[in-house]
C-alpha cells in the first residue's frame, strides 16, 4: 500500500505537470481539447493524491511502523481518533494534507465551472495545476511521508500528550482549509490577468472561494485561541507568537478583499487594489508555511528545523514577481471607471476600512519579522514583545470597530447631511449614554471606555439596520415582524450575512475587552482551609493522587462560593505521563457568561499544602460566542442565493466561442 | 482638489500608524541572542534579553517545594548557564529536561546568572526535531 502511495504521488507530479502545459498550451491556441484535458489532469491529480493520502491513512491505521512517518507520529496504544488525526500531526503528513486539500479545492473548481468563465479558467487551471505541481515537488523530494526505516521498530513514538485534545485535532485542518483555499481567488486573479478580461467577472468568481476559506480561517484561529486557553494553562488565549500572526495576516488582508470587492462590484474603482489583495492574501499563506516550516523565526509552535524552507523561499519570490510583475505590465488596462465623490459615502468608508486592515496587517507583519530586519541592518535580532502587537493593535481595533457601525449607516455615492444626521444620532447618543453609565459605575480605563462605548454604537447601528428594513417590509408585504426580518435577511443575504459578522466582531471586542480586566492571584492553601479570591471564596477540600492507564494524577478538589451561595467543585488536576516524560496542566474552569474563575493547581508539597494560581476573566466567554456568530454570518452571507443560479445559468447560456464544446445544454 | 483632500487624508493616516509603530517598538524590545553571543557581548545588567538556542540540563531544574519558579541549568553544548525563573505565570507543560527553552530576562555578568521573567519551551519530542534512533535509544533507556 506504500508502494502505491509513493507510486500515486509521482503520478501527481506528471499529471499536475501535465495540467500546466495542457492548459496553458490550450489557452493560448484556443484549441478546446487541450484545455479539457488540463482540466481532466487536475481531476486526475485529486484522485493521485487522494489515493496517497487514503495509503498514509492505512499505514497509521494498521500500524505499518516501517514508515518513518507512522512510527514517529503514532503507536499502537492511540484511541483511533489520534491516529486519524495523525495525518496532520507532523510535518511531512500535515504536507501532503495541505496538498490534497489544494487538489479537492482545484477538482471541485474544475467540476463546478465545467461551463462557465470559459474565458478565464483554461489560466484559473494552469495556476491551480502548477500549485500541486509544486507541493508535489515538496512531497517527492523534500518531505516524503512514505520514507521507510530499514528496520521496523516494534512501536512507534505517538502523539505528545498536550496535543491529545480534541480542537487540536480539527484546529490544523481548519486553519488549512483556509490557507490552501485562498489559492483559488489567486489563480482567478492570474487568469484575469494573463487572458487581459479584467472587468469584474474575476471578482464574481472568486468572492464565494474567497469567502468559504476566510471562514475557516477565521474560526480555526479562534478554535487555536480556545485550545490554548483551556489546555495550556496560561490563562490567555493570543500570544502574538509568530506561528499565529502567519495565519492571522492572510486572513486580514482577505477581510479588506471581501469589503473592496464590493467597490469594483459597484463603481468600478479600486481594480489594481483588489487584484493585489489577492495576490498577496495567498502570498501572504505562503509566507506563513514557509516561517511556520523553516525554523528563521524562533517560535514554540515551529515545526523543527527542515529542508523544505528552501523550497518554499523559492516558490514564494518566483510567485511573487510572477504575479507582481504580471499585475505592473497590466496597469495600463486597469483604469478605473469612477472617482470618489464624496467623503461621506459607503465607499470612503470601505476604503477605510482596507486602510486599517492593511495598517493592522503592516503592524502585524512589522512585529512578526522585525528581528530578521533588524538582523540585517545592526546583526542583532531585536525581538519586539506582545506589548508592541497590542499597544499598536487597540487603536487600529477600535477604529475597525467603529466602521463596522459607521461603514452602512452611509449611503453609496454620497450621504445628505440630513440622513447622516437621521442614522447617527440613536446609535451615537446609545454609545455616549453607556460610557456615561459605565463611567458613572467607576469604570476608568480609556480604551475599555471607548471600545464598550463603540461596542454600543455599532450593536445599535446595526440593529437599526435590520429594524429598518423589517419595518419597510412589513409595510409593503403583510408578514409578521419575525417573517419579515427572516425573509429580509434571506432576500439580501450578502448583506444581512455580512451584517451578522459585523456582530459578531462586536461580541468578540466586547471580550477582547475583558482582558484588560483580569485579575490574577497566587496563594497556598493548607487542606481543609479556604480563602477569599476575588469575590469567591475557594476552599481547599482534599488532595487525591490516582493512577491511570497511561498517566498518573495529582487532582484538588476545591469549593467555590461567592456571596454564600456554592457554585460547583473545582477539579485542577496535575498529570504525568511517563512514557514521554511529560506533565501537563489540566486546568478547571467556572464559566459564566459574566466571567471565568479559572485555576490551576501549580503544585502540591509533601505535607498536603498546595499552591494555586487563579485567573478571573471578565466577559471572555463573548470571544467563544463570537466565533459562533462569525460562522453562523459568514455561511448565511455565502449560501446560494435564486440569484447566484439565475446568473449561472445566464453564464452558461452566454459563454460562446472557442472554448465552449459544440454539445451543451440549453438551459436559457 | 477633491483629490488633494484624499491624499491629505491618507497621509495623515499613515503618518499616524507609522508614529504608533515608532512610539511602541521602542516599548517592548529586547535582543535576541544566543549563548555564545551572549557570554561573547556580555551586555549590561538592564539591558532586556531575548535568550535562545539553550537546551535544559537534564536533571538540573530545582523547583520549589510546590513545583513553580524553578532554578535550571542550560546549556548550548559548550557553555552553561544558571537561570532563576522569577515571572508569574505557570510555566509552560513542555519545560522539562532537554526541552528547548526561549528566556526573556537580564544576564548578571558577575556571577554568569541569569533572570528569566518569561520561558517558552518546546519539547524536542513535539516535532521532528528527533531522528528516529534517538527515540530506540529512550525507549530503551526507559525499559532498562
Amino acid at each position: 500500500m506504500i508502494d502505491i502511495g509513493y507510486f500515486a504521488l509521482c503520478l501527481a507530479l506528471l499529471a499536475s505537470g501535465y495540467g500546466v502545459i495542457a492548459s496553458a498550451v490550450g489557452a493560448r491556441r484556443r484549441q478546446l481539447g487541450l484545455v479539457r484535458s488540463g482540466e481532466n489532469a487536475v481531476l486526475a491529480t485529486c484522485a493521485l493524491l487522494t489515493i496517497a493520502v487514503v495509503a498514509l491513512w492505512q499505514a497509521l491505521l494498521f500500524h505499518d511502523f516501517q514508515v518513518e512517518y507512522v512510527a514517529e507520529n503514532s503507536n499502537r496504544s492511540m484511541p483511533l481518533f489520534y491516529l486519524v488525526t495523525a495525518l496532520w500531526g507532523g510535518q511531512n503528513g500535515s504536507l501532503l494534507f495541505w496538498g490534497w486539500i489544494l487538489s479537492l479545492y482545484s477538482a471541485s473548481v474544475v467540476a463546478l465551472y465545467r461551463q462557465r468563465y470559459r474565458e478565464l479558467m483554461p489560466y484559473v487551471v494552469a495556476t491551480l495545476a502548477f500549485t500541486s505541481f509544486f507541493f508535489c515537488i515538496v512531497h517527492l523530494f523534500a518531505a516524503d511521508p512514505f520514507q521507510q526505516l530499514s528496520f521496523t521498530p516494534p512501536d512507534g513514538r505517538g502523539l505528545n500528550p498536550i496535543l491529545q485534545h480534541p480542537v487540536m485535532a480539527i484546529h490544523p485542518p481548519l486553519l488549512y482549509l483556509g490557507m490552501v483555499g485562498m489559492v483559488v481567488p489567486f489563480a482567478f486573479a492570474i487568469a484575469a490577468l494573463l487572458s487581459g478580461k479584467l472587468d469584474t467577472t474575476w471578482l464574481r468568481a472568486s468572492r464565494r472561494w474567497t469567502l468559504i476559506p476566510w471562514t475557516f480561517l477565521g474560526f480555526g484561529l479562534l478554535l487555536g485561541g480556545k485550545w490554548a486557553y483551556v489546555e495550556l494553562g496560561w490563562g490567555g488565549y493570543w500570544a502574538w507568537d509568530p506561528v499565529e500572526n502567519s495565519s492571522l495576516m492572510p486572513w486580514l488582508v482577505a477581510t479588506a478583499f471581501l469589503h473592496s470587492i464590493m467597490i469594483q462590484e459597484r463603481k468600478g474603482m479600486l481594480k489594481v487594489w483588489n487584484l493585489a489583495l489577492a495576490i498577496l492574501t495567498y502570498e501572504l499563506c505562503i509566507f506563513g508555511t514557509f516561517m511556520t516550516r523553516s525554523g528563521i523565526i524562533s517560535s514554540v509552535h515551529a515545526f523543527a528545523q527542515s529542508n523544505i524552507g528552501p523550497f518554499f523561499a523559492t516558490f514564494l519570490i518566483f510567485s511573487l514577481v510572477f504575479s507582481f510583475g504580471l499585475l505592473w505590465l497590466r496597469l495600463p488596462l486597469l483604469k478605473a471607471d469612477n472617482r470618489l465623490e464624496s467623503f461621506a459615502s459607503r465607499e470612503t468608508a470601505f476604503l477605510l476600512n482596507n486602510w486599517v486592515l492593511l495598517g493592522m496587517l503592516f503592524a502585524v507583519f512589522w512585529g512578526t519579522v522585525f528581528p530578521l530586519v533588524s538582523e540585517a541592518f545592526t546583526g542583532e535580532q531585536i525581538t519586539v514583545g506582545a506589548p508592541f502587537f497590542n499597544q499598536v493593535n487597540i487603536p487600529i481595533g477600535l477604529v475597525l470597530l467603529l466602521l463596522t457601525g459607521a461603514g452602512p449607516l452611509f449611503a453609496w455615492r454620497r450621504t445628505s447631511n440630513e440622513s447622516l444626521r437621521k442614522n447617527f444620532t440613536t446609535p451615537v447618543t446609545a454609545g455616549l449614554i453607556f460610557v456615561g453609565i459605565l463611567f458613572a459605575l467607576g469604570l476608568r480605563d480609556l480604551y475599555a471606555l471607548l471600545s464598550f462605548g463603540l461596542c454600543a454604537f455599532v450593536t445599535i447601528a446595526l440593529g437599526t439596520e435590520f429594524h429598518h428594513g423589517t419595518r419597510a417590509r412589513m409595510r409593503s408585504t403583510s408578514e409578521n415582524y419575525p417573517m419579515a426580518l427572516y425573509r429580509l435577511c434571506a432576500k439580501s443575504r450578502r448583506r444581512y450575512g455580512g451584517y451578522l459578522t459585523h456582530l459578531a466582531l462586536v461580541l468578540l471586542f466586547v471580550g477582547f475587552t475583558g482582558k484588560a480586566f483580569t485579575q490574577e492571584f497566587e496563594f497556598v492553601l493548607e487542606k481543609g482551609t479556604s480563602r477569599q479570591v476575588g469575590n469567591y471564596q475557594l476552599s481547599f477540600e482534599s488532595l487525591a493522587f490516582a493512577e491511570a492507564s497511561n498517566h498518573s494524577t495529582t487532582a484538588a478538589a476545591l469549593g467555590l462560593h461567592r456571596d454564600g451561595e456554592f457554585l460547583g467543585t473545582l477539579l485542577p488536576e496535575r498529570r504525568y505521563y511517563p512514557a514521554f516524560d511529560q506533565g501537563t496542566t489540566e486546568v478547571s474552569i467556572y464559566s459564566t457568561l459574566r466571567e471565568d474563575f479559572y485555576v490551576i493547581l501549580v503544585g502540591s508539597a509533601a505535607d498536603h499544602s498546595a499552591k494555586f494560581k487563579v485567573y478571573i476573566n471578565p466577559l471572555i466567554n463573548f470571544v467563544w460566542l463570537g466565533s459562533i456568530v462569525f460562522v453562523l454570518g459568514a455561511l448565511w452571507a455565502m449560501w446560494p442565493t435564486p440569484r447566484d443560479r439565475r446568473l449561472a445559468r445566464v453564464d452558461r447560456a452566454s459563454a460562446v466561442g472557442l472554448l465552449v464544446p459544440r454539445k451543451r445544454p440549453h438551459h436559457a | 482638489m477633491r483629490r488633494h483632500k484624499f491624499t491629505l487624508g491618507s497621509i495623515v493616516i499613515a503618518a499616524g500608524l507609522l508614529y504608533l509603530f515608532v512610539a511602541s517598538v521602542q516599548q517592548s524590545t529586547a535582543t535576541h541572542l544566543t549563548l555564545q553571543n551572549l557570554i561573547i557581548k556580555s551586555p549590561g545588567d538592564s539591558q532586556r534579553i531575548q535568550l535562545g538556542g539553550g537546551t535544559v540540563v537534564p536533571g538540573s531544574i530545582e523547583w520549589d517545594q510546590y513545583h513553580s519558579r524553578p532554578e535550571f541549568t542550560i546549556t548550548d553544548g559548550e557553555h552553561t548557564l544558571k537561570v532563576r525563573y522569577t515571572g508569574n505565570a505557570v510555566l509552560p507543560d513542555t519545560f522539562k529536561d532537554k526541552a528547548l527553552v526561549v528566556l526573556e530576562g537580564e544576564y548578571h555578568q558577575t556571577n554568569n546568572t541569569f533572570t528569566a521573567d518569561v520561558v517558552f519551551a518546546k519539547c524536542p519530542s513535539k516535532y521532528e526535531g528527533q531522528s528516529y534512533d534517538g527515540h530506540v535509544q529512550a525507549m530503551n533507556d526507559g525499559n532498562s
